[in-house]
């Protein structure tokens, strides 16, 4: 059985950059885009949880931080990014406090830069799964522990 | 006290006085001379006659500068002492020509100044006492014929003193004010220098992004490109060595080649369409006056500054199709319209609509911007040409740029008018003079 691609999904209002995004990683990833914010919420509640949301800043409607504080809200596992052609100060420590980003990008992305950070923000995401998947695990066995010495700790 | 030091009048009146003299003794000294001649004076007549021939060849003289002005104005004098001592030595009609000498004073000190004024008259005082008098003069009509002159040498020195003192204050005043106008044109030109400066900045962080984005439409597309044409290759090869032929995988790699083509050939145009905006707005030859057409630089302008703020504002153009050409320069007149663009997108809070119209008004055009945004309060509306006038925080804005604007917009004899309600926007109306050249232009009203 082959490994299942990690599901990246990228929102940027220029198709350009969607088409450019998709040819080059949907060799290693399964790629999902959207061409706004709303677009992207939709896809992701149909879709379910994604690996990464990486995501343009300027776009028509919601912004790139709005969508993925939103992101972070509903599905806080996902790794977010921003990819993005301005730099502007206050955009920069928007996407830190409040979106909370892996990375923010820089456009003209450098394609290995770039495919780099994917992996590793869709490493960072499989941790957090394997972290989850072992910590319940983990309290499972307590509460099976629990269950049969509490129960002897009654009969004492 | 007697106005004896030499003052710092300003000397290129001294011809003009020499002149002066000229043409108001010249027919004098003529009637003078001829009616000597026909009444019974013929020598003094003579002597009249002779001195006046030095008048026209002063007057010319006092067209030169230096020692030529001394020498023109030596001789207005020679030939006034000349007529009034003869007068004096021969007493002319009835004795009262004598009178005339009085008035050797005042034209010393208007001809030769202050200093020489006083040596001029004293020296006619001196002739005085050389040469004898009209015959009928006696001593006691002497001494108080030299008083006479000494007093109104004294009148005349107080008086030239007055003029003289009044025009060298003038004469400071007036170069006190070049000097400050001078001053004045330098910094308006250093202001609006640095506006263009900082205008420019501003302009270069906007089209940096839109670069780094069209960009990336080239940049991102090469890679996946390569990754297929290698694809396409190694198949290719397995064709030659005898593999069949995958028709569906390589349709599908051709597909992907052409999409990610049109994408560097899109990438490719808009990064070109930048810079010919960029050269559309400012040339190098950009002070040159030369006939304009403001449509085309309004759309330059536009494209090169909406971009940043292409998600908050709608705009709507709305251009007329005949607009004559306007004389002036391509440059300062975009930097009018970026200015009054970037207030209007940073004025506005959400989103907004800004109308951008140009209207064909015979021998005028009219260039109207008008945004839904928050307006202008009242009491703010008169002051916001002032220069260093800002309501926007500090570093966001130099405070010059309607400043700028507006003397801009005087510059092309045109005019700029703001209409402003507070919450119902901001309307900006530029009225230009159309024509190709400067004068062309008819009933335009001169700007002073």
């Amino acid at each position: 059985m082959t490994p299942q691609k990690a599901k990246v999904l990228y929102v940027d209002d220029e198709e350009i950059n969607l088409i450019n995004f998709r040819e080059t990683m949907c060799d290693e990833f399964d790629i999902f885009t959207a061409a706004t914010g709303e677009e992207a919420l939709n896809l992701l509640a149909r879709e379910g949880e994604m690996s990464l949301v990486a995501s343009d800043q300027r776009m028509p409607g919601m912004s790139g931080v709005e969508l993925l504080t939103r992101v972070k809200e509903n599905w806080p596992d996902t790794t977010r990014m921003i990819i993005s052609a301005y730099t502007e100060i206050n955009e920069l420590m928007e996407a830190i406090n409040q979106a909370e980003v892996f990375r923010y990008f820089v456009k003209p992305w450098e394609e290995s830069e770039l495919r780099l950070a994917i992996r590793n923000a869709v490493a960072t995401y499989d941790l957090g799964q394997e972290i989850r998947i072992i910590v319940e695990h983990g309290r499972k066995q307590m509460a099976e522990r629990t269950r049969i010495f509490g129960g002897s700790n009654e009969n004492e | 006290m007697l106005g004896l030091a030499p003052s710092a009048a300003p000397r290129e009146e001294h011809g003009q006085d020499i002149r002066l003299a000229c043409a108001i003794g010249l027919p004098f000294a003529i009637s003078f001379s001829v009616f000597n001649l026909t009444h019974g004076f013929p020598e003094l007549g003579i002597i009249e006659g002779l001195a006046l021939l030095l008048l026209p060849p002063a007057y010319y003289l006092s067209h030169l500068s230096g020692r030529m002005l001394l020498l023109a104005e030596t001789m207005v004098m020679l030939c006034v002492i000349t007529i009034f001592l003869a007068l004096f030595h021969y007493g002319g009609i009835h004795n009262t020509g004598i009178y005339w000498v009085f008035s050797l004073p005042l034209t010393a000190f208007y001809v030769t100044g202050q200093c020489r004024g006083w040596l001029w008259s004293l020296a006619l005082i001196i002739m005085t006492r050389v040469i004898p008098p009209t015959p009928d003069f006696t001593a006691t009509h002497l001494s108080h014929f030299q008083f006479a002159i000494l007093y109104y040498t004294a009148i005349s020195a107080s008086f030239n003193l007055l003029r003289t003192k009044s025009t060298v204050k003038l004469h400071n005043l007036a170069s006190e004010l070049a000097a400050a106008l001078r001053e004045l044109k330098e910094t308006q030109a250093q202001i609006a220098q640095s506006e263009k400066m900082a205008a420019i900045g501003q302009l270069v962080a906007g089209v940096a992004h839109e670069v780094n984005n069209t960009t990336n439409f080239i940049t991102g597309a090469l890679p996946p490109m390569e990754k297929r044409l290698a694809d396409l290759a190694a198949l290719l090869k397995n064709t030659c060595t005898g593999r069949q032929f995958d028709e569906q995988h390589v349709a599908k790699l051709l597909r992907s080649i052409d999409v990610l083509l049109g994408n560097i050939r899109e990438g490719a145009r808009r990064s070109c369409k930048i810079v010919t905006d960029l050269k559309n707005f400012s040339r190098p030859d950009d002070d040159q006056q030369r006939p304009l057409d403001i449509n085309q630089g309004l759309l330059s302008t536009l494209s090169l500054v909406t971009p940043e703020y292409k998600y908050q504002m709608e705009i709507i153009r709305d251009f007329a199709p005949d607009l004559p050409r306007v004389y002036g320069s391509q440059g300062q007149i975009n930097q009018v319209f970026m200015n009054l663009l970037i207030n209007a997108f940073q004025a506005q809070t959400g989103k907004g609509r800004l109308l951008v119209r140009t209207l064909n008004r015979g021998n005028k055009i009219h260039i109207i911007l008008k945004d839904d945004g928050p307006g202008i309060p009242k009491e703010i509306q008169g002051r916001i040409f002032e220069p260093f006038f800002t309501t926007k925080e500090v570093g966001k804005g130099t405070g010059l740029g309607l400043s700028v604007s507006y003397g801009i917009i005087r510059k092309h004899r045109g005019e700029i008018l703001v209409r402003s309600e507070p919450g119902q926007g901001t309307e900006f109306e530029i009225i230009l003079p159309a024509g190709r050249e400067p004068g062309e232009t008819k009933g335009r009203e001169d700007v002073a």
